[in-house]
Order: structure tokens, then C-alpha cells, then sequence
């Protein structure tokens, strides 16, 4: 199997590409371990399935006009239901890349001479004491329940963060039937008043705003308080999650002496942040840079999105957390960049018009993300919840104790990888995805040095654990 | 200019234990490596500690001879010091010195595993001669296309995450300096002292510091580093992969090879299986250099994946999370080389050869030449000064 580009996630960024790729006859396989196309913002309900006003808001219509356009072009490849486990480059000749596939069958190898990596975002994990109970989930964990399919995953739900895409998964539980017992932000009001010093962007996004008012009256009406300035201390439970129980953060975002609450519960989901899935980009050796507010490690790229690894495009997410219509703008210039590439610039004067749109539009969903980056970020608040006993590594069960502890000890390690060792700390089944950004953190802090210089975890393959029979049964061609 | 009695170049168990044992012995001891403290080999091999003959020397008559009368002293300090390192050491080490089989599937593997216990045997070395079904009882899961197997018992493992910052953290205890990563990039001895000229990785400020003696213990990067001390080293770099499975319920007791196939086996005390065994990834032009991560090579995965599921079957079970490489040194007669340069003196090596099982031993007996100025009797085939020819023209 021999493609010009396979683009790995077919989320906005990778159906965007995709579009642009297949009208100039590129070869394009779209990849994504999901059963259908849309990624993260347009999780799709099972085939089949109908889901009731699925993202019904006019916020979503372009996105979802692509999704629906990249579906019904018969030029477009797709494996669904496949993870990408690993990449490596073929040296010298073309094709230039071999990624390594796996589904429920087996595992395969695609060769291609582009690749485009486009796999997002997950939602960042915080440790605090009992953030290991059942019942402690991730926001984007609880969405995927109810997004596509309707299913409310317990009975009462306390969102904590300080991401407003709470208030939309509070609205959205609500809509499928759930209970909510409250909103809470860590930041203080203030916080998001800020953004009416920007009216000239609030104006540009009216559209947005408008949804994500609608979205606070429904969850106010509901009888669901929104309350600042207030996050989780502790998750309080027998087996499971029955109690959180919540502080409040002054403003800046420590603990202040009042009286701590309980509120009953079953489901805790957890809103703070975003990290990007940048471990496949890294496998293959592209530069990151560390930006706590954008994502934890991004992968650097140059104007035509390619990373700094020649061929290697990236796009979404990756590069740095901006939502789904600056994901599709990069996708839009990356397709450019590979055109270009392959056609040489010179060829390519046709597109001219369209890409300084694409750069305009991304240029100005910039200025949305920058505002949204600054009303959101978490700051210090994970580090805050942090005390000695929370687990920071839920796969290997090590605790931030432990991390301070190595760290006295071993004067001489400085690295999340060199911490990674000696500690066991991100070499469970998740990788490190989930822990990598509060162990950089910690050792950041405790070092006094940069968290580019600690840098991310060394990302090994496979990206996921793999059936070993699997690898077993495979018929690799150069055999 | 900062001055030290030795400077140790390479922070992997090695030079970490060359540091602990020669600041314990009173020496100023500085130790800098341009990456982590065991980021090389040391932290990313097998673990396996083999007692056992090599494949090579048994295939290999002349080395054999040669090397006979040293390997079982050699070996018998291996054992005894590993034993009392724990203790030493202060701290877990992950030490499972339970056994090890060496196992054969095939007629012809039963007839070079005979020819290794009967050599074995002569020269005194602990061994058993198993069936297969008696093999089957001591380790339960087994395949049943095991036929014969040796079994050592001296044999184990030990935990490469935590051997080497242990001696590290020790040494430093023992007032060994351990500076900032750094690179040497140059070395020169002037006045009868040696100049080793580094660059902060971080920042790239220079720096020279004077030392009695250098101890090149950078591994695979062994030949680099003596070539800025003019002197030629025959050693290769070689890059191999190391796989590890989730999680798995107790099965595996024992340290398990195979005479005739690249496998090693074991299962560590949370659970995980590791398979290794010495199969190959793509060494990348830039690691010369010290950068650039070799590629894994899945066909080699896969091979080393079905020797693993042909003689435990259990693992064809599990989900496979993590395959990575290490990169280490071989010489073209494959023994370590250890000592001090004849035409450099005050520069000493130790590297190549089974670096993890023998590497508490070699640098305990090369701290004991730089203390003593006596080159130990154990040490006397793996000198330097077998590759003489080749620095006829170099040299200090
Ligand atoms: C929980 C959550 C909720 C969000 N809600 C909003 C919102 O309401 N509005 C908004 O604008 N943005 C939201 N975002 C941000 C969202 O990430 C972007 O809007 C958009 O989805 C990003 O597009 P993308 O193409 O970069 O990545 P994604 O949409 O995340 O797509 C990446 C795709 O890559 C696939 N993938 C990743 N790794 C592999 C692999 N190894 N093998 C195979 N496939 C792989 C994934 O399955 C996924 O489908 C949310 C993010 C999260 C995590
Ligand atoms: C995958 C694999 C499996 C193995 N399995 C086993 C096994 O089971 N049993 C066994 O006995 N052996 C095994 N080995 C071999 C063993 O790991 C090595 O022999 C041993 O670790 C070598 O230790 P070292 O201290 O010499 O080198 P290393 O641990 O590689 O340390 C060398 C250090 O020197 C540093 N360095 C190099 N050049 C410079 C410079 N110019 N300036 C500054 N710093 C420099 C490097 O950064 C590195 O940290 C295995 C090796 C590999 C790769």
C-alpha cells in the first residue's frame, strides 16, 4: 500500500487537508482509531444510530459542511477503527514514510511519501488525593458518552476546571437527561469579565459567544449554580466516588483558609486543559517547544506547517491548542504546504489567493484562541491540588512524593525521561500521556530550569500497547 | 581551573562505579557525561546478569583457550560481589539472583549446549544439565518444544533503572562530583596532567578542567572520546532492542536464554516480561555523534517476539507496551577493553564485553589498577595494548 499523503486523525484538521489533497489527485489514506470521521469536536454517533439535534448550533455548521464533503468524496481513503502504533522513515527514496497500523485484525504497514499528523488533543489529567477513585473522569471523557451516543455515565455529576467547555458538557448532560450538582471554576469571575476588554473580539465571535450564553442560561435555569474561584481538594469515597470535596482558591489561584464544602456526588469530571497528542510527531524526532497554555509540547513547524522533520507535516491541535476552525485552517495550509512540495512552489502561483485566505482566517481564529488561552488557563491551579499523597501516575501508581523524593535523592537527574526511569513513572499502558506535563512540571519547579530543558518523555512505539500475537501474525513486505 | 585526581567520562554503571569506588577510596573524583546519569546502555539494557559461556567463545576454540584461564575467576568475583551489592549499596537494586536456563529446541542446539556444559564443567563454572520435562518442572509454562536446557544458578537479573543512579548516589556520598551534562571536546595531556576541555549542553559555555588520570567509560562512544586523546579504540557501536510486555501474573522464575536463538527472558517483580536477546535496530549515521535514536527494526521485533512465544507461550497473551534500544560498544574480538594506554598514560578505558553483569567488576578491578598503578592480574586480556599497533602513530 503506497500513498502520496496519509494523514493520521480525522478530526477538522485531517478532513480539511484531506479535501484540499484529493482535488489536486493526490493519493490520501485517512487514518483514525475512532469508527468515524469528525474527531474530537464532531464525534459521530454510531452508523446508524440517530442522535437527536447532533450539534445542531449554527457554531458548528462549516466544520460539519466539511466533515459531511470529505465523507462524500469517493477520493478519499479511509481506515477507521485503526491506531497508528508507530512511523519510520524511509531514508533517501521515496516513499518516505512507513507507519504501522493496527485493527482489530492485525497490524499492517502503509507506505507514503507525505504524512500528515493530525491527532489532536485529550484533556488534561490533574492529580489530587482520590483522583483515583471510579467516578473521577475526564470532561472529555463524560462529552464522548454523550455526544454521540446519548448515554449519560452516571447519576450526578460535579464539574470542576477551569475550561468553559463545562459549561457546554454541563449543558449537554443535562439535554441527555443528567443531573448536574454544580459548576466550578478555579479562576475568580474577574477572570472571564476580562473578556469584555475585548469587544472587538467578541463582536468577530458573536456567534460563538451567543451558543455559549445560551449554554450558561440552559445550565442556570436547570437550577445548576456556576460558581469561581472554587476547585477540588480531594475526591471522597469507599470503593467509588460519593463526595468532592471543593476549596477555594484566592486569585491567584491558592487555597485561602476558608472552610472547605462536600457535595454529594457520583461523577466527578475534570475540565482544566488541553495537552496534544504530539507522541507520534515526537517518535519520529520532530522538535517540540513547551507552552503550559497552548498544550504542554507542541511541535514546532514552519509557514507551511511542516514540522522539523522534512515531509512531515502537522496541523490541529498539535501545534498548539486553538479549537476546531483553526485546526481546519492549518489543515487547509498543510494540504498547501505538501502540494508545494511535491509540485515545487513554482506550480503552484493558482492556490495563491486561497492560501492568504486560509492564513487570514487562521490569523484571525488566532485572536479567539489567544482570548479564550488567557480566560482558561489553569496556570498554577494543577499544581496547587498537588499534594504528597496524590498519585501523578495512575499506570505505575507513583505519587507526587515520590517524585519529590527522587528528585532529592538524585540530584543528578534533570529530564522527564531520566525521571521516567528511575521512577517507572509514564511507562504504563497510557505512555506518559496523561502524567508527562505534571511531571515536567514538578521537576521544572524543583530544578529552577526551563521545561523545555526537561523536555517530554523519550515517545517510544508502540504509541498504544499492542497484541502480541498480532505482530506475530503480520507479513512485513521486506521479508 | 578546577582540579580532580581522575575525571570520569560517561555516567553510566561504569563510571558510576569506577566514582564510587575510587572517591570511597579517598580519591577527588569528578564524573560528567553530556546526557543523564545512566541514560546510555546502562539504563536501557536487558538486566540480564549470564555467568554462563558465551555463544562466541564457545563457537571460537582460540579465543577459548585464551580466555579460559581468567573467565572462571572473573566470574566468581561477578558473583560474589553481586551478591554483597545490595547490602553495599543501601538499596533495592531489583537483584534476582534465583538461576538462569539456558535452553535448546533443536538436536544441533542440544549438541552445542552439551559441548558448552562439558567446557563448563571442566573449568568449574556452576551448571546443570536439565531434560526438557525436568526444565518444564523448575519452570512452569516451558514450551514443550524445549528439549534440553543448562541451568545456572547463580544466574538472575537485576533492575538497570536502579543499579546505576545507586552507585551514582553513593559515590556522591562518598564525595564524588557529578557536573552538569557536558561534552568533551577535546583532551590533551600537558606537564604530565591531563586538560579535558568540555561545553556545557546547556548554554554551551567551555570549560577545562585538569585531572591526574581520565577514565573514558563512554560506552559505545568509547573510540570518539580516545581519538581526542590521539589514540585509536577498536570498538564498534552496535544498536539493539529491548521490548516489554503489560503486566502479566507471576510465571517466570528464572532468567531464560536460548543457545541457539537471540532470546533472553524475564519477568520483573511488577509483573512485566522483557524480552530481549540481542536483536538489532538501525544505528543512525548521526550517533557517532551521541544523537539520533536508532529505528526500531520491526522484522527483528517480530523474530524476537516468536522466539519468545515459541519457548513461553504465555506471552503470545499479552499486549506488547514498549519497545525501545540501547546503543553499546563491541571489539572485534568481542572482549571488553580495560586498562590504561601504554602510549597515554594516566588514560584508562573500560568498556564492551557483557557491561551490565561484568560492570560493577570491571570498574571495581580498573579503580583498583588507578589506585595501586598495578594492573590486576584478572584484567590482564582485555588491555588496551592488544590494539598497540594501531596507535604506533598516535599517542600522548
Ligand atoms: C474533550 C474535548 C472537548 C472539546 N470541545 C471543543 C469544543 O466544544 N469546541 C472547539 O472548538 N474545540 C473543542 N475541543 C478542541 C478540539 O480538539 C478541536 O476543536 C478539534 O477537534 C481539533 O481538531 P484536530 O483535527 O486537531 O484534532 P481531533 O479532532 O482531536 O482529531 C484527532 C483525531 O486523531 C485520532 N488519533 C490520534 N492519535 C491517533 C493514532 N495514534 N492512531 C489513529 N488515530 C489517532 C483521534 O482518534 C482523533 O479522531 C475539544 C477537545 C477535547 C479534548
Ligand atoms: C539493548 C541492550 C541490552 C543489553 N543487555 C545486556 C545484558 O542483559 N547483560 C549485560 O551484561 N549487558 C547487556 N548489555 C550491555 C550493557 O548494557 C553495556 O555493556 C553497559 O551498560 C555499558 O556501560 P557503560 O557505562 O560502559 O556505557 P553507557 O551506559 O552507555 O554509558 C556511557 C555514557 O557516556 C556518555 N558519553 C559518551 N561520550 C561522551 C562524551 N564525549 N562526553 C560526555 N559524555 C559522553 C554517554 O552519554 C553515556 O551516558 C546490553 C546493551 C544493550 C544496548
Amino acid at each position: 500500500m503506497n500513498y502520496d499523503v496519509v494523514i493520521v486523525g480525522a478530526g477538522p484538521a485531517g478532513i480539511a487537508a484531506a479535501n484540499i489533497l484529493v482535488e489536486q489527485s493526490l493519493s490520501v489514506l485517512l487514518i483514525d482509531e475512532q469508527a468515524r470521521a469528525g474527531g474530537q469536536i464532531f464525534r459521530q454517533p454510531p452508523k446508524g444510530w440517530t442522535v437527536k439535534n447532533w450539534l445542531s448550533s449554527k457554531i458548528y455548521r462549516d466544520g460539519i459542511n466539511e466533515l459531511r464533503k470529505a465523507e462524500a468524496n469517493s477520493l478519499i481513503r479511509w481506515r477507521f477503527r485503526t491506531t497508528v502504533a508507530g512511523i519510520s522513515r524511509v531514508a533517501g527514496a521515496e516513499p518516505a514514510f512507513r507507519v504501522f497500523a493496527e485493527d482489530a485484525n492485525g497490524v499492517c504497514e502503509i507506505e507514503s511519501r507525505f504524512l500528515l499528523l493530525a491527532t489532536g488533543c485529550h484533556d488534561m489529567s490533574v492529580s489530587f488525593p482520590g483522583a483515583t477513585l471510579p467516578g473521577v473522569m475526564m470532561a472529555g471523557g463524560i462529552q464522548a458518552f454523550v455526544k454521540s451516543q446519548q448515554i449519560v455515565p452516571g447519576e450526578c455529576f460535579v464539574l470542576v476546571g477551569t475550561h468553559p467547555l463545562q459549561i457546554i458538557v454541563a449543558d449537554q448532560i443535562l439535554k441527555a437527561g443528567g443531573k448536574v450538582a454544580g459548576v466550578y471554576f478555579g479562576q475568580p469571575l474577574s477572570r472571564f469579565l476580562r473578556a469584555f476588554k475585548a469587544p472587538a473580539t467578541l463582536f468577530r465571535f458573536s456567534g460563538k459567544f451567543l451558543f455559549f450564553l445560551g449554554c450558561i442560561c440552559r445550565v442556570l435555569l436547570a437550577g445548576v449554580g456556576i460558581h469561581f474561584g472554587r476547585t477540588v481538594r480531594r475526591a471522597l469515597g469507599k470503593e467509588a466516588l460519593e463526595q468532592v470535596e471543593l476549596m477555594r482558591l484566592d486569585s491567584q489561584g491558592q487555597p485561602t483558609a476558608s472552610a472547605t464544602q462536600a457535595v454529594a456526588a457520583d461523577r466527578l469530571g475534570l475540565c482544566f486543559s488541553f495537552i496534544a497528542s504530539s507522541e507520534l510527531a515526537r517518535q519520529l524526532g520532530a522538535t517540540v517547544r513547551w507552552s503550559a497554555p497552548e498544550g504542554g509540547f507542541l511541535v514546532e513547524h514552519d509557514q507551511w506547517m511542516q514540522s522539523s522533520v522534512p515531509g512531515l507535516f502537522v496541523a490541529g491541535e498539535i501545534t498548539a491548542v486553538a479549537g476546531a476552525d483553526a485546526a481546519m485552517e492549518e489543515g487547509r495550509l498543510a494540504a498547501f504546504g505538501i502540494i508545494r512540495k511535491k509540485m515545487g512552489a513554482q506550480q503552484c502561483t493558482e492556490f495563491t489567493t486561497q492560501i492568504d485566505a486560509v492564513t487570514r482566517r487562521l490569523q484571525k481564529h488566532e485572536q479567539f484562541s489567544t482570548l479564550l488561552r488567557a480566560l482558561s488557563d489553569p496556570e498554577d491551579i494543577p499544581k496547587t491540588l498537588l499534594k504528597d499523597e496524590a498519585i501523578v501516575c495512575k499506570c505505575e501508581q507513583v505519587s507526587v512524593g515520590d517524585i519529590h523524593s527522587m528528585l532529592t535523592d538524585n540530584q543528578f537527574v534533570s529530564t522527564a525521561s531520566s525521571l521516567k526511569l528511575l521512577t517507572r513513572a509514564g511507562m504504563g499502558l497510557c505512555q506518559g500521556r496523561y502524567c508527562q506535563h505534571i511531571l515536567v512540571r514538578l521537576i521544572a519547579e524543583q530544578r529552577n530550569i526551563p521545561e523545555q530543558q526537561v523536555g517530554p518523555y523519550t515517545a517510544q512505539f508502540p504509541s498504544k500497547p499492542l497484541a502480541v500475537a498480532k505482530i506475530l501474525e503480520w507479513s512485513p513486505e521486506s521479508q | 581551573m578546577p582540579r580532580y585526581d581522575v575525571v570520569i567520562v560517561g555516567a553510566g554503571v561504569i563510571g558510576c562505579a569506577c566514582a564510587y569506588y575510587l572517591a570511597r577510596a579517598g580519591v577527588r573524583v569528578a564524573v560528567l557525561d553530556r546526557n543523564q546519569v545512566n541514560s546510555g546502555a546502562s539504563g536501557r539494557n536487558a538486566g540480564s546478569l549470564h555467568f554462563q559461556l558465551e555463544y562466541r567463545l564457545i563457537q571460537n576454540q582460540d579465543l577459548l583457550d585464551r580466555q579460559l584461564p581468567f573467565l572462571l575467576p572473573l566470574t566468581l568475583a561477578g558473583i560474589e560481589q553481586w551478591r554483597s551489592l545490595p547490602e553495599e549499596l543501601g538499596v533495592d537494586i531489583g537483584l534476582k539472583m534465583t538461576g538462569g536456563l539456558m535452553v535448546a529446541e533443536t538436536p544441533k542446539q542440544i549438541a552445542l549446549l552439551r559441548k558448552k556444559s562439558e567446557i563448563e564443567t571442566r573449568c568449574g563454572l556452576n551448571v546443570e544439565w536439565l531434560s526438557g520435562d525436568e526444565a518444564r518442572q523448575l519452570q512452569p509454562g516451558l514450551s514443550q518444544s524445549v528439549q534440553a536446557a543448562l541451568f545456572c544458578p547463580d544466574e538472575g537479573h537485576c533492575n538497570p533503572r536502579l543499579l546505576t543512579p545507586a552507585y551514582a548516589r553513593q559515590a556522591e556520598a562518598a564525595g564524588a562530583k557529578f557536573l552538569e551534562p557536558c561534552e568533551v571536546v577535546d583532551l590533551a595531556r600537558t606537564g604530565g596532567k591531563w586538560l579535558v576541555r568540555c561545553r556545557l549542553v546547556n548554554g554551551g559555555a567551555e570549560e577545562t578542567i585538569q585531572a591526574e588520570s581520565v577514565v573514558n567509560a563512554s560506552g559505545a562512544w568509547a573510540s570518539e572520546l580516545a581519538l581526542k586523546a590521539n589514540l585509536h579504540l577498536p570498538l564498534f557501536p552496535v544498536a539493539l532492542m529491548m521490548s516489554v510486555t503489560e503486566a502479566a501474573p507471576k510465571v517466570l522464575k528464572y532468567l531464560v536464554q536460548h543457545v541457539g536463538r537471540k532470546l533472553s527472558l524475564k519477568q520483573v517483580s511488577d509483573g512485566n516480561i522483557l524480552v530481549g536477546g540481542g536483536w538489532s535496530a538501525k544505528l543512525q549515521t548521526s550517533a557517532k555523534q551521541g544523537a539520533g535514536k536508532p529505528e526500531i527494526r520491526l522484522d527483528n521485533l517480530q523474530k524476537n517476539l516468536a522466539a519468545a512465544c515459541d519457548v513461553l507461550p504465555a506471552v503470545r497473551d499479552l499486549n506488547l507496551i514498549r519497545t525501545w534500544t540501547g546503543i553499546t560498544g563491541i571489539t572485534l574480538d568481542h572482549l571488553p577493553v580495560i586498562g590504561q594506554f601504554a602510549e597515554a598514560p594516566g588514560f584508562y578505558v573500560a568498556a564492551g564485553g557483557s557491561g551490565f553483569t561484568y560492570g560493577p567488576t570491571y570498574a571495581k578491578l580498573l579503580s583498583e589498577y588507578i589506585l595501586t598503578n598495578r594492573q590486576p592480574e584478572l584484567l590482564k586480556p582485555y588491555s588496551p595494548d592488544r590494539f598497540s599497533d594501531l596507535n604506533m602513530f598516535m599517542g600522548q
